[in-house]
């Protein structure tokens, strides 16, 4: 029986607690967040907007929104888009107070983000 | 060995439709429709009345209105040794009298419409009420069932919203602290 090993375990181990609210969260690499859209790349097809389960995109003339609230973070958008613009990205945390505030937008062309 | 003899009860009584058996007290009938109270982020509506009675002090109480328990795997996470809720002055409560706040996961079935509506009103004031998960939030990928509601909004007046399928513990430990305002330049 190693005790002295066991008494020292502890301050081997050291602190495994989060910090988050004052630090950033640690994510493990298979997470995945936030659709992002590379509005360089998007030729606008639609390809994403047909491929999502939950009707959470939105695509108009120079805007392209996901709806976190409606979002299931299944990536169908990112193996549809033809064009490999939209990748999931690492923003978890989107808590919002209003609908609206679920909204994230990104302009295609510049100048249209409203 | 002699065979038992089978007496004859004679016609079995016809057995009508018993009476129903009231484990609480009706407290009002429930209404389709109509939700309890407006959407309102706390942000303009609570935050100070929360803030002065609150303190960094907050329970919870967990209410699953008809999720698959992704979620709730989520929350219970939170109480482990990693992200370790109760750091934060935070608790969860066994009983929404206990409670200042409402985690809400599930889209809301018909079947657990009238729980959510005891469960918010046995609750003292203020309360507050967070939407987690896709299915809280609008039904998720079962928007538009027949069985119940496409998220929790319909029902009660949901304060902070929180997405996610399941969120994260991080997603939820930021919605809890939103919802008191304790993220500065959040709400």
């Amino acid at each position: 029986m190693d005790l002295i090993g066991r008494l020292l375990r502890p301050w081997r181990t050291g602190v495994v607690t989060s910090r988050y609210p004052v630090e950033a969260p640690l994510l493990e690499p298979a997470i995945r967040g936030l659709p992002e859209v590379d509005p360089g790349r998007c030729t606008r097809d639609g390809a994403c907007v047909s491929a999502c389960p939950t009707a959470a995109l939105l695509l108009d003339a120079g805007t392209w929104t996901v709806d976190a609230g409606r979002c299931v973070f299944c990536g169908a958008c990112e193996r549809a888009c033809p064009e490999d613009a939209i990748a999931l990205g690492r923003q978890v945390t989107l808590a919002a107070g209003t609908p609206a505030g679920l909204l994230h937008v990104t302009a295609l062309r510049p100048g249209d983000e409203r | 060995m002699t065979e038992p003899v089978l007496e004859s009860v004679g016609p079995v009584e016809a057995a009508g439709p018993a009476e129903p058996v009231m484990l609480v007290a009706p407290v009002k009938p429930v209404e389709p429709a109509e939700p309890v109270g407006g959407d309102g982020p706390v942000g303009d509506r609570l935050s100070a009345v929360v803030r002065s009675r609150l303190g960094r002090s907050l329970h919870v109480r967990h209410l699953d209105a008809g999720s698959c328990n992704g979620c709730d795997w989520e929350i219970a996470a939170l109480l482990n040794p990693y992200h370790d809720l109760q750091r934060l002055g935070i608790d969860i409560v066994a009983s929404p009298r206990h409670a200042d706040l409402l985690l809400v996961t599930g889209i809301m079935t018909r079947n657990l419409e009238q729980a959510a509506r005891l469960t918010y009103e046995a609750m003292p004031e203020p309360r507050l009420v967070v939407a987690v998960g896709a299915c809280a939030i609008s039904g998720g990928v079962f928007a538009g069932t027949y069985a119940g509601r496409s998220g929790i909004a319909d029902v009660l007046p949901v304060d902070v919203r929180v997405p996610g399928c399941p969120p994260r513990p991080e997603a939820l430990l930021e919605g809890l602290l939103v919802a008191v305002g304790r993220l500065p330049g959040r709400r």
